[in-house]
């Protein structure tokens, strides 16, 4: 029996982009305990979305909770108002949505393999990742005229349409994304010493999955075929052929591969949007202020987001409750590491790919 | 435009524990949140779920008119995840909640309850 250590791991941490705090405590190197601090970046959004903007307004305030999920912040709210005011976005507009998503999607999945891939060693891979996520980055700021912060969505339809030139420049740069991507899949799948740091590494079962519902790549990476772009119909997704992608080895690298075969299907995805980009308009006009409850899930890059909103008739709203992927994958995070050793504590966390702006708020 | 097919379980704070806990079956459910919503001095909350095989659905189950002043059970023996979503409930409306702290989203002692409407 040796001497247990405890040994903080952030809040500010050189392995992980955000705040977030873990106090590990340790016996010869092996995590036997853990609590988890996850509060750091709270602003209050959903506060001030109740009380300081009008509804027409929410969507700037919700988008800027992070940056990666912007579009699904986006998503979630204006399928929701328009619910609640009874209007249906054009076909065209919602077409141009799920370009924009599955874009944000690929560029998200895109850093967080590539965040694996440093911490287990491979520098130059994370290099190689950032460098192929540029493609994607200048793809949707020639769509929206931004790199971050598209705030594409507005209600009743999208702001800016895509010209035949853009269409086709987007397919050219998916299929050259493609080639790229495919052999970084082949990386991952293949390499020996890749396999020895990431297989076997923070082990979920199917059973595990399902009693702490486990959100988004890594329930699909331990085998639990849980999609909300399949689950509920917000965009047009079953129209494109849409397939959930799973493995079943339920460890870091099943992780990185459901991501990866993810961001291979999301270029198909977009190639066929753009194929069968419908004619019309990109937004309806609205009338009318939003009264009565909806319930919103949709797919985040990390997961299910899930949105409840509440109008009361008037300009501000009653409530807005937003609960991302990362908060539903905080508590299984917390318990996968007891057991494991406190080297692959990095792997660990990275593999989750947390979104600590998103689950503060 | 979203069709979601939501069904409501109307219960009570004494027996709602009970109702999910002979109700849910984890091949079949998947835990989303808990949710408070202030009505204006009472609370209502929701324990929301949806299901892997049927799209579009959610299942609701909701406890209306909850004094501030009373407890809100815990699920967490049923469904493990659910402590944090009970922790931020405590948090955001100052109020009880069985097994559970303060201060995982608010450690500001000057900030209580910020999302009840008389604060």
């Amino acid at each position: 029996m040796g001497k247990r250590i405890v040994v903080p791991f952030g809040s500010q941490h050189i392995a992980i982009p955000e705040p977030v705090s873990f106090l590990f405590e340790t016996e010869n190197e092996i995590i036997k305990s853990v609590s988890v601090d996850v509060g750091y970046v709270h602003r209050g959004i959903e506060k001030a979305a109740v009380t300081k903007f009008e509804f027409t307004n929410v969507s700037y305030l919700l988008t800027r909770i992070c940056g990666f999920c912007s579009i699904t912040h986006a998503g979630g709210y204006h399928h929701g108002i328009e619910k609640l005011l009874n209007i249906e976005a054009p076909k065209r507009a919602e077409y141009i949505r799920l370009i924009i998503t599955e874009l944000d999607r690929i560029h998200s999945h895109l850093l967080a393999n590539a965040h694996v891939a440093e911490v287990v060693g491979y520098e130059n891979l994370f290099m190689q990742g950032v460098k192929d996520r540029e493609i994607v980055m200048e793809l949707l700021e020639d769509i929206t005229g931004n790199r971050v912060q598209y705030d594409i969505y507005t209600i009743g339809g999208v702001r800016r349409d895509i010209s035949k030139e853009t269409a086709e420049h987007i397919k050219k740069q998916m299929n050259i994304l493609k080639t790229k991507m495919q052999k970084v899949f082949d990386f991952y799948y293949n390499d020996y010493t890749f396999g020895l740091k990431t297989k076997n590494i923070s082990y979920i079962s199917l059973e595990k999955a399902k009693e702490y519902n486990v959100a988004g790549p890594i329930a699909r990476a331990s085998g639990l075929a849980t999609d909300c772009r399949a689950e509920f119909d917000y965009l047009p997704y079953n129209e494109l052929g849409f397939e959930i992608q799973t493995r079943t080895e339920g460890d870091v690298w099943a992780r990185n591969i459901v991501r990866q075969l993810e961001v291979l299907h999301s270029i198909d995805l977009i190639i066929r949007a753009v194929d069968n980009l419908p004619e019309g308009d990109i937004k309806v006009k609205y009338k009318g202020r939003p009264k009565g409850e909806v319930f919103v899930r949709v797919e985040a890059p990390r997961g299910e987001c899930f949105y409840y909103i509440k109008g009361n008739g008037t300009k501000v709203l009653e409530r807005v409750r937003v609960r991302v992927p990362t908060y539903a994958n905080i508590p299984i995070l917390k318990e996968l590491f007891v057991g494991e050793k406190y080297s692959d504590a990095q792997a660990i966390v990275l593999s989750f790919d947390p979104c600590m702006s998103c689950t503060a708020r | 435009m979203i069709n979601p097919n939501v069904e409501f379980f109307e219960t009570t704070l004494e027996n709602v524990v009970e109702d999910i806990k002979n109700w849910y079956d984890k091949e079949k459910y998947h835990y989303v949140t808990i949710n408070g919503i202030d009505e204006g001095n009472k609370l209502t909350i929701d324990w929301i779920f949806s299901d892997y095989n049927e799209k579009n659905k959610m299942y609701v189950f909701r406890v209306k008119e909850v004094e501030f002043d009373k407890t809100i059970p815990s699920i967490s023996n049923i469904i493990p995840s659910a402590w944090l979503a009970e922790w931020e409930l405590r948090d955001m409306f100052d109020i009880n909640v069985e097994n559970t702290q303060k201060g995982i989203f608010i450690r500001d002692e000057k900030i209580i309850g910020p999302l009840r409407k008389d604060r």
